[in-house]
């Protein structure tokens, strides 16, 4: 077996199952603790509340807006950039088509795929390169912080170097990445991306039940 | 854009079979600037070289007719209705004989001298050691600046100089296949990555320009070597060698910049003549900016004692500052930066 | 007997809810919850970020409650155990160092209540005996 077969296949099964097993056991194990039940009246709806605050914290408050403009714009140049490579790029979406899903949908063209990658990459070096610069963030940051934010680049570079699909090797060598990212991702704060909508809506939940989401 | 990436390429190829052509073609008027065999890709390894497109005959009075101007001016215009022109062969010449060969050695030659400064006056301490006390010296945004072009121009230098010497450097070590992964890579990550370094110089620019233009106390500065051999040097809050560095990244990397799109959009430009002369200017820039960076990289960290803490912390010691800066220690503070130097 | 740690850190887990749970496990530490504090913006002293106000109790929380917090520990992963010289050393920041303005929640991208969490956390310091005297 090749070494391109071996982490397009059973590699990449394996590190797609422990990604999703993974990511479930930590979701389910965060709800499982479970809330204290609230006994003051409910002034407003704490449905209502867990949408309210997972929408609101999309938009940034305008008294806070030019202080934190690098951290929205790094952040969401490389959020929005990355959400787009990997569903939107033609060779994700026939690698999706063919070994996952069995269907397939637009891609960007390809100029649209390198400007999104260098927005990508310019908000994902923005947000490291702040983490390194910022006593705050030095201060706050750990291994983890660090090591998410490098392997998410190298999934990026590599698969920026294989671009070319001339070479099996380079595709070998970002699906391996891959493979380590997709491991590594449930056991990291890489699992922000399904934990937000628990917190801010846990924390909607709070003040909507007291009526009290702006 | 994709298109556009290959188009380079062939580009490149046919300036070697040009080349080859010309070569065989006019042997006599060629003589001065004939490439040895090896130039031509002839003992490189590749068995089935594209010397066969020539045919079995060589039919030097067919190839004249596509071949123009004069092979004895540098860069010369085709002639009205030529296909083909002898600056390919000088272009070829300079990047086979010069840039390949020698360029290289600029970063190599830095950092031994460097290691020589090192080794004998050793890194330049606080001499009146911290004291503890600090001043901001770059605020977040500017770090972040700084950063920013920090990794964005070593992703750049590292894919360009593989783009650039992997022929020489790395394929007789590891192997053509190799140096074509390599290269491969290099090329796609480059050619990703250049415009992103267009958005980092000027967002550099915005965030230093500011306190780096020249100033009459540079002079000083230069008499003194900048304090680097001994001696004080009074400056503001950038010296004479921390300027000419922001100049030559700001100059340099237009130059990069400009050559580099025209590079990435061939069909910018009618004439091959400012192709040929991007890829010249375009390494000659990186390769020069690419070597003063590790002596900026030397002073800002084992260099010079204090430094680092300005891009890390964006705050100096005030003694550093009154050491390396003291008349902006004493716009900063509205003291003297002389009294408390000797206790 | 049981220590003053252990009894803060019991309060602490016994706080943390699915709520600071998941509060705990969005926290990108991103550092923006310190350009809202008011102690820090006026102080400037990096320790005032409010998320760094919470690290006992989410180190404890790492610890002992998350899951793959089992895993981590046998693996030698899990961040080390809550001392009590940290929890007096944090004291100053729970209790002088939070005002409960809850700027951070409103520019937090993940919405997380830090100061809800804080008084939580001075729950646990309460159950230790760890409160400054005058309170």
């Amino acid at each position: 077996m090749s070494f391109l077969n071996l982490v397009e296949g059973p590699l990449f099964t394996f590190a797609a199952a422990v990604f999703v097993l993974g990511a479930l056991w930590r979701l389910i194990g965060i709800i499982r603790i479970g809330r204290a039940k609230d006994i003051s009246p409910p002034k407003a709806s704490a449905a209502a509340g867990f949408i309210k605050g997972n929408l609101r914290h999309f938009f940034p408050r305008g008294i806070f807006a030019k202080r934190t403009m690098v951290h929205i714009i790094g952040g969401y140049g490389f959020h929005l950039g990355l959400f787009m490579l990997v569903f939107f790029g033609v060779y994700h979406i026939d690698f999706l088509n063919e070994r996952i899903l069995g269907f397939s949908w637009p891609a960007l063209p390809r100029w649209a795929f390198l400007l999104t990658s260098a927005v990508a990459f310019s908000g994902l070096i923005t947000l490291w390169v702040r983490r390194i610069s910022d006593p705050v963030m030095q201060l706050i940051s750990d291994k983890d912080d660090h090591i998410g934010s490098w392997l998410t680049f190298l999934v990026m570079l590599s698969g920026c170097f294989a671009l070319e699909q001339a070479h099996d090797s380079l595709r070998g060598v970002h699906m391996l990445l891959v493979d380590i990212w997709l491991i590594y991702f449930p056991f990291s704060r890489l699992m922000h991306s399904f934990t937000f909508f628990l917190s801010r809506g846990q924390s909607g939940m709070t003040y909507g039940r007291k009526g009290k989401v702006r | 854009m994709h298109n556009q990436f290959y188009s380079l390429r062939n580009f490149l190829k046919l300036s070697v079979l040009m080349l080859m052509l010309a070569a065989f073609a006019a042997p006599v008027a060629a003589q001065s600037v004939r490439p040895p065999g090896n130039a031509v890709n002839l003992d490189d390894g590749i068995e089935d070289g594209p010397s066969n497109a020539l045919g079995d005959v060589s039919d030097t009075e067919f190839w004249d007719n596509f071949r123009g101007g004069n092979p004895s001016e540098l860069f010369a215009p085709a002639p009205e209705g030529q296909v083909m022109t002898t600056t390919g062969q000088q272009w070829r010449m300079i990047r086979e004989k010069f840039i390949r060969k020698y360029l290289g050695w600029a970063p190599v030659i830095v950092i031994g001298l460097l290691a020589v400064f090192y080794l004998v006056r050793g890194p330049m301490k606080i001499t009146a050691g911290r004291s503890g006390k600090t001043l901001p010296r770059f605020t977040l945004s500017a770090r972040v600046a700084h950063w920013f072009m920090a990794g964005v121009f070593i992703i750049l230098g590292l894919t360009g100089m593989i783009i650039l010497l992997g022929r020489v450097v790395i394929a007789p070590y590891l192997g053509l296949e190799a140096n074509s992964v390599l290269t491969s890579a290099a090329m796609q990550g480059h050619n990703l990555f250049g415009p992103i370094f267009i958005f980092a110089l000027i967002w550099l620019f915005i965030k230093f320009v500011r306190g780096n233009f020249f100033q009459w106390i540079d002079l000083k500065w230069i008499f003194k070597l900048g304090g680097f051999f001994g001696g004080h040097v009074s400056s503001r809050q950038f010296n004479f060698g921390e300027k000419t560095w922001f100049w030559m990244v700001i100059l340099g990397g237009i130059v990069i910049s400009v050559t580099g799109v025209i590079m990435l959009f061939p069909g910018l430009v009618e004439d091959v003549r400012w192709l040929q002369l991007s890829t010249i200017l375009h390494a000659l820039g990186a390769v020069a900016l690419i070597a003063v960076a590790f002596g900026h990289i030397y002073v800002g960290t084992i260099g010079m004692e204090g430094s680092i803490d300005s891009m890390l912390k964006g705050e100096v010691d005030e003694n550093w500052a009154k050491e390396h800066h003291d008349l902006w220690y004493e716009e900063v503070t509205g003291k003297s930066a002389k009294e408390e130097e000797t206790p | 007997m049981t220590s003053k740690t252990e009894l803060a850190v019991d309060k602490f887990l016994e706080q943390t809810d699915s709520e600071v749970a998941s509060f705990f496990e969005a926290c990108v530490h991103c550092g923006m919850c310190a350009e809202a504090c008011q102690f820090h913006l006026s102080t400037g002293d990096p320790k005032y970020t409010p998320i760094y106000k919470l690290r006992p109790m989410e180190r404890a929380y790492k610890r002992e409650k998350a899951p793959f917090s089992r895993l981590k520990k046998m693996l030698g992963l899990a961040p080390k155990p809550v001392t009590e010289k940290e929890l007096i050393e944090w004291a100053p920041l729970v209790y002088d160092g939070c005002n409960m303005c809850k700027r951070c929640t409103l520019v937090c991208p993940m919405g997380i209540d830090i100061a809800g969490t804080i008084r939580k956390m001075r729950a646990g310091y309460a159950a230790a005996g760890l409160a400054p005297e005058e309170l």
